[in-house]
């Protein structure tokens, strides 16, 4: 077989299975190298998918990756019951330390991904918790319900081994493994329910339509600009243009120039209030994706190019039973959830030459376990979704592969749309009483 | 008018135009040179491999030629599955494993679709449901991983095992 050239090899490659192809992968480095080529995947990927649905684009798409998350089987990641039970703002993810942190009405945690020897998949062990933050050498207790403490959390520092989440009106670097808090920083305000980090400048999107910006670097900590919104900001996102695109309670992304932040550089009328805001794939820095509302769930897709006139966007009904999406992207893939218990994956396509950006197409729909999901992260290297939810935080991981000619829950075929599920019954689903202390569009 | 295949051991054979017309390097040659009578030197071609090559061509003659367009689309021939094979083809295919990678290089060379894909599949075929080790085992390939390489590969191809 070593007598026959690599394009050979892949067109023997392209008639197997995803498991026949990788169980050749691992039988020599030659093999390997053909068997993991991206243009094979793309012949695996369009062999499976009969109907053209999903044909991708010039994009610089991982049709391996994009296989297993489309066609393999969701499982939940078992976890321990120490901390996490409760309503979780937010959560994030280190997939390469394999690391989770969620931040709840009971304080911030810190779990780790371990291998679970009874089901050979992995489980969440709770290693540390910090239910109250040391500031100014004085305690601030971890947000109550009362306090309507809607916060939020990123990876940040060089390395990114640090972590920046908000707390009742204050923002903190925290080391990652130790929980040790590195700076504080105060908003002023009761609530930072958004923030988001570039470099050294932090971003927040403060309780009464405050957007502050704080240098890292500087001590004391000083708020470098400010401004005024009009309703609460719930997401931020930088422009590689030096530009901040915020959404949130108001019916517009508003873009900003941070030499200038007292001028707003553009407003782009959505017609919806953003719940969440998130960056594209990595070819496209200036396209914005947008969660949210307008009676049904909606993920918005803006083309935020400095130049263009018409920022043009489509717009993508996701959560047809809640009104409302969440979003979080990674690499070539992005997730939305709702408060029904349903999970979307999309992947992204070129569209049309009339808008060229990136759009998310759904290829999966899951209705998983648990309701009232307020944030998700995607770790693509390793198949997880993080999800944090009214009833705590809850994880996922994808499984096998399914044959081929079957089908996993909830991923799309044919002509098939996302899925409609019983409106009656969702609302069944909502605890409202949940929803009211957490929904952003309360405040 | 025949046409005269020569072989690398310099071995020949006369076929009808037909017959070297289902390769589209042979008919591409002979459309460009004109029918000159002289033999057509096929270097990287044995006698005993032509002559294989030869009897699938005779047996497909009538078969209609594949369209350029539905060559072009490499999509199109991915989907055709492995096991289609009809009967004639099985048994002419039968061959042993140097034999039939000997066949896959000069239905390449010649530029025969349909043989091709026949000895790509029948390949696929004996891959199927085949463990690393027996894959190494049937096709005499050496493993140059390191223990740590083959330990990584596994884990990284978990989520395709025993679907």
């Amino acid at each position: 077989m070593e007598c026959l050239p690599d394009e050979l090899h892949a067109a023997i490659l392209s008639q197997l299975s995803a498991h026949d192809i990788l169980h050749c992968a691992a039988a020599s480095r030659r093999l390997c190298r053909i068997a993991t080529d991206n243009s094979l995947w793309q012949k695996v990927w369009f062999r499976r998918d009969l109907s053209n649905r999903f044909r991708t684009s010039s994009l610089q798409t991982n049709y391996r990756q994009l296989y297993r998350w489309r066609y393999s089987r969701l499982h939940n990641i078992p976890r321990s019951k120490t901390g996490c039970n409760d309503l979780v703002w937010d959560v994030a993810l280190d997939e390469e330390r394999g690391l989770v942190f969620a931040i709840s009405e009971e304080g911030l945690s810190f779990w780790k991904l371990e291998a679970d020897d009874q089901t050979n998949g992995l489980r969440l062990h709770c290693v540390n918790r910090v239910n109250s933050v040391e500031s100014n050498e004085s305690y601030t207790e971890a947000p109550r319900s009362g306090h309507r403490g809607t916060t939020s959390m990123t990876r940040c520092g060089w390395d990114e081994k640090e972590l920046l989440c908000s707390w009742g009106g204050h923002i903190y670097i925290k080391d990652m493994e130790s929980g040790r808090t590195i700076s504080t920083f105060s908003t002023e305000t009761n609530a930072v329910p958004s923030v988001n980090v570039k470099e050294n400048l932090i971003f927040a999107g403060c309780e009464r339509a405050m957007v502050k910006i704080f240098d890292r670097r500087s001590k004391p900590a000083a708020c470098l600009a400010s401004w005024r919104e009009e309703g609460t900001v719930l997401g931020l996102e930088y422009l590689p243009s030096h530009a901040l695109v915020t959404g949130g309670r108001f019916p517009r992304l508003s873009i900003t120039d941070l030499r200038m932040p007292s001028k707003l550089l553009k407003a782009l009328h959505t017609g919806m209030y953003a719940s969440s805001l998130t960056g594209s794939h990595p070819s496209s820095p200036y396209t914005i994706h947008v969660g949210g509302h307008r009676r049904r769930g909606i993920l918005d897709t803006w083309d935020c190019r400095p130049g263009r006139e018409a920022h043009s966007h489509r717009q993508h009904t996701v959560h047809p039973a809640f009104p409302s999406a969440i979003t979080s992207s990674a690499g070539d893939c992005l997730v939305s959830c709702d408060w029904d218990g349903v999970i979307a994956l999309h992947y992204f396509e070129q569209s049309s030459s009339s808008i060229d950006i990136p759009i998310p197409i759904t290829m999966r729909h899951v209705k998983v376990n648990g309701a009232g999901f307020s944030s998700a992260r995607l770790g693509l290297t390793r198949g997880i979704i993080v999800v944090g939810s009214t009833e705590g935080m809850v994880a996922y991981q994808l499984g096998k592969v399914v044959p081929e000619g079957e089908n996993p829950d909830g991923a799309l075929d044919m002509d098939e749309e996302a899925v409609e599920p019983n409106e009656s019954e969702s609302s069944l689903r909502l605890n409202l009483g949940q929803m009211m202390r957490w929904n952003p569009f309360t405040m | 008018m025949p046409v005269v295949l020569q072989a690398s051991d310099n071995q020949q054979f006369t076929i009808e135009k037909a017959v070297a017309e289902r390769s589209m390097l042979l008919k591409n040659m002979l459309e460009d040179v004109g029918e000159a009578g002289e033999p057509i030197p096929l270097p990287n071609v044995a006698g005993s491999i032509l002559k294989k090559v030869i009897e699938y061509c005779e047996h497909h003659k009538e078969d209609p030629v594949p369209s350029a367009e539905e060559d072009k689309d490499a999509f199109e021939s991915s989907r055709r599955k492995a096991d289609d094979i009809d009967e004639w083809d099985a048994q002419f295919i039968k061959v042993g494993n140097e034999e039939l990678f000997e066949i896959i290089l000069a239905a390449n060379y010649l530029d025969i679709k349909p043989l091709l894909d026949l000895g790509c599949k029948t390949v696929a075929n004996m891959i199927k449901g085949k463990t690393p080790e027996q894959i190494r085992e049937m096709f005499n390939i050496e493993n140059d991983f390191t223990p740590e390489e083959e330990d990584q590969i596994r884990r990284e191809n978990e989520w395709a095992a025993d679907a």
